[in-house]
């Protein structure tokens, strides 16, 4: 088991066509590029992608991905939809909601309250929240503290169903 | 023309005892630097994994600049005739391919065995397409950088 990054980080142009209809045009960047380096690049190049498309771009993503090369096997009875939601407050005051896909069960409590005493659900919170955690909310604001936790099943999609799920 | 740079923001994705996968993205702060980014979704992962049955298999550390006028697309284009462009890199037998939404029609051979098929390289946006493409810090997924061009094809691509 190995955590790697990635050779290359991937530049996404995102197009639309007159119909509405979206495109993509993805290309590569090595991985040690500077984030500015990519952008600015990303940015000096569009010209020449909008010359030959009839589409307009509406944006462009850059991502940097690290992976694991050999995973262990998730937990027997794991499922994604299970999820820990996990409401915390800003400094503005607002509220901000991550979803932890198969919270363990050892952390929920009786009324599907999830424990924010239990060791590995306060580690996650001070993650987040402790001062200099590079977290925030959508507009840039901090992470104070935790809200609520609770336990919440969502419903699975048709792409998670069992491929085996006639009866043989 | 204003590109505004967004939130970045900070994943993981997680994987079931069923092959179902999840994931779980947080934002972080504006100048977040790649490599502290990337830092940052090891140490969500190191604190998420006890928490979970599932397995976390992948980070990822996105940065998204968002037009905010944009122009308003072509008429006639559509989204699925795809202009794709192959490159030789420095490697035998190993090559970049790229693929732009929308391609222009025009910009397809009319006459000759590659009619309807061979984008016209000698039409001026092309070239400066090209010589952009491989003076750019762009590479293949493994890291390769473009040489010359190899192929310039129109094909039909379903979204």
């Amino acid at each position: 088991m190995a955590w790697q990054e990635k050779p290359s980080a991937s530049l996404t142009y995102s197009l639309k066509d007159e119909t509405g209809s979206n495109g993509v045009f993805s290309l590569d960047v090595p991985a040690d590029t500077l984030a500015d380096v990519a952008l600015t690049a990303a940015g000096a190049f569009r010209p020449f992608v909008e010359a030959l498309t009839d589409c307009a771009v509406l944006s462009y993503t850059l991502s940097y991905s690290s992976f694991d090369d050999a995973p262990p096997a998730p937990a027997a009875g794991s499922r994604v939809e299970k999820k820990g939601t996990f409401v915390f407050r800003t400094a503005a005051g607002k509220t901000v909601t991550y979803q932890l896909p198969g919270i363990i069960q050892g952390a929920i409590l009786g009324s599907g309250r999830i424990d924010d005493d239990n060791l590995a659900v306060a580690s996650f919170v001070t993650a987040i929240t402790e001062a200099g955690a590079i977290f925030c909310d959508s507009n840039g604001v901090d992470l104070t503290s935790l809200k609520a936790a609770y336990e919440r099943y969502r419903s699975t999609s048709r792409r998670q169903l069992p491929t085996d799920r006639a009866p043989d | 023309m204003a590109v505004t740079l967004l939130q970045p923001t900070v994943g993981i994705t997680l994987l079931d005892a069923t092959a179902s996968m999840a994931t779980m993205q947080l934002n972080a702060a504006q100048g977040t630097p790649a490599a502290a980014g990337l830092a940052a979704a090891g140490v969500l992962r190191s604190v998420v994994q006890p928490a979970t049955t599932c397995r976390v298999v992948a980070g990822r550390f996105t940065l998204t600049a968002s037009e905010q006028s944009p122009a308003a697309p072509a008429a006639g284009g559509r989204a699925w005739r795809a202009g794709v462009f192959i490159f030789t890199t420095a490697e035998p037998d190993q090559y970049v391919l790229i693929s732009i939404p929308g391609l222009r029609s025009d910009l397809v051979l009319t006459t000759g065995p590659g009619a309807g098929v061979e984008i016209d390289i000698t039409i001026t946006a092309v070239q400066d397409f090209i010589a952009a493409f491989i003076a750019g810090p762009w590479c293949s997924p493994f890291g390769l950088a473009p040489v010359a061009l190899l192929a310039a094809i129109y094909q039909v691509r379903p979204a």
